[in-house]
């Protein structure tokens, strides 16, 4: 049983993030979906929105953009029902967007829709990565995301040399860039996007 | 653009490795030059959108073993196996029980694997490849990947004919190979994907490798290549962090290694 505190700090821990995430949907799947099924959603309609606002709400955590301001539950019922109406709005469903059901009634709505649009840019970066070798895959993951040292990540990956690894790092952070850095259409899709979530 | 020097001044930065003099000299540079500063923009999202990729995967397994454990938590428990047996044979009963049983087994799975061919083994686990939306979208792409996304697979393989292949983007020969497999010509398929193989080989990037690997193995399938199939299919399976791990089953590389022995 976390608090939510306690919740924060772990989501922001490489090594702590996946029990945190066990919890978030332990406590909070249930509240997510019925509000999907309660307004013309199904299970994989779920399913899929619910995964869309734990990346979204994770996101915001990472970047310091939820502090603790509103409770959690109050941020993932908010996030999700912006998924879900952006959803409808793709799907030109209107009738429904205009009478949500609200199932918990005593939540105040924020607007994140801001950093929806934002994701959209993430996204667009994060094809291009899954394009990548899974050498680089793993060494850039490595690097930046469980925050190994390059020492770590030489033994890890069998490297000859930390010059070796770090020459690597640079082709492949060279090589995720890029295809957006030679196309000036591109960059500017990608920088509107996220410049979304930019306040 | 080019890369140059200051691609890597501007990781270094990123990465809390530059002094504090070279800091200073870098952010004097950022409030001119434009071009710098979004180079320095696109680095800051790269990183970024790595750190979500990780946590994508991790809210993927989240989900998907939440889901698995709420599914088996719901299944009601299955009757109790009778505790007694009625007939004991003896040892030597048992022994020839095993043995009949094993004859037949052989002999019917003998008749199952000669009644199977490459094409069903292929189609059982082929995938059409789409490409990102994203790139659709956005790049000012190449005609291959128009057509392709239109499914007019003949005119992909008709775009490049009068091109040199080793001067093909490996976004190309991928799709190139993926659409001769949609037009049922896998030996042209494997021709374009050992083109992309080479080039990874290369420069090392192993960029689409693991795409290429995937429908490499299912080219030799489709020709009843087995023993090249199997040794491809060994490769993905044996490694966790490949994109397709998971979608040839023990199952199927039974098959597909007795099909390698048999055939």
């Amino acid at each position: 049983m976390w608090n939510d505190v306690q919740l924060l700090e772990a989501l922001q821990n490489a090594q702590t993030i996946n029990k945190a995430l066990d919890w978030l949907y332990d406590v909070h799947y249930g509240m997510l979906e019925y509000f999907i099924v309660q307004n013309n959603g199904n299970e994989t309609d779920a399913q899929d929105t619910i995964q869309e606002t734990m990346l979204v709400f994770v996101n915001m955590v990472h970047e310091k953009k939820y502090r603790g301001e509103a409770s959690i539950k109050s941020m993932l019922y908010s996030i999700n029902r912006n998924v879900w109406l952006s959803e409808l709005r793709r799907r030109k469903n209107r009738f429904h967007r205009d009478t949500l059901f609200e199932s918990e009634k005593e939540i105040k709505i924020e607007d994140y829709s801001a950093e929806l649009i934002k994701m959209e840019g993430y996204k667009m970066m994060m094809d291009l990565f899954d394009k990548l070798g899974k050498g680089c895959r793993s060494v850039l993951t490595l690097f930046y995301f469980d925050n190994y040292s390059m020492e770590e990540i030489m033994k890890k990956e069998n490297f000859s040399s930390e010059q070796v690894l770090r020459n690597k790092k640079y082709k492949c952070m060279k090589a995720l860039t890029a295809k957006v850095d030679s196309n000036e259409e591109l960059f500017e899709k990608v920088k509107t996007a996220l410049s979304h979530g930019i306040q | 653009m080019e890369y140059s020097e200051d691609d890597q001044l501007l990781m270094d930065y990123l990465d809390g490795n530059l002094e504090a003099n070279g800091v200073q000299v870098l952010e004097n540079r950022l409030l001119s030059e434009t071009k710098l500063k979004q180079k320095l923009a696109l680095y800051e999202w790269s990183r970024q959108a790595i750190r979500l990729k990780a946590i994508r995967n991790l809210v993927d397994q989240s989900q998907s073993d939440f889901l698995a454990n709420r599914e088996k938590s719901h299944l009601k428990p299955g009757k109790k196996a009778p505790t007694t047996l009625k007939f004991m044979p003896s040892f030597a009963q048992w022994v020839g029980i095993a043995a009949s049983i094993l004859i037949f087994l052989a002999l019917v799975g003998v008749l199952f694997l000669n009644s199977i061919s490459g094409t069903d083994l292929y189609q059982d686990k082929f995938l059409s490849y789409e490409i990102s939306s994203f790139r659709g979208d956005s790049e000012t792409i190449s005609d291959i990947q128009d057509l392709y996304r239109a499914g007019d697979y003949a005119a992909v393989l008709d775009d490049v004919s009068l091109r040199p292949q080793e001067e093909l983007p490996k976004d190309d020969l991928l799709l190139l190979g993926i659409s001769a497999l949609e037009i049922n010509k896998a030996q042209l398929a494997l021709t374009y994907l050992d083109i992309l193989h080479q080039q990874n080989a290369l420069d090392q990037s192993g960029e689409l490798q693991d795409e290429r690997d995937f429908y490499a193995a299912l080219a030799h399938i489709r020709m009843n290549n087995y023993e090249e199939g199997y040794a491809l299919i060994s490769q993905i399976t044996q490694d966790s962090a490949h994109k397709y791990n998971r979608n040839f089953p023990l199952g199927y590389r039974v098959k597909i290694k007795m099909l390698s022995l048999i055939k």
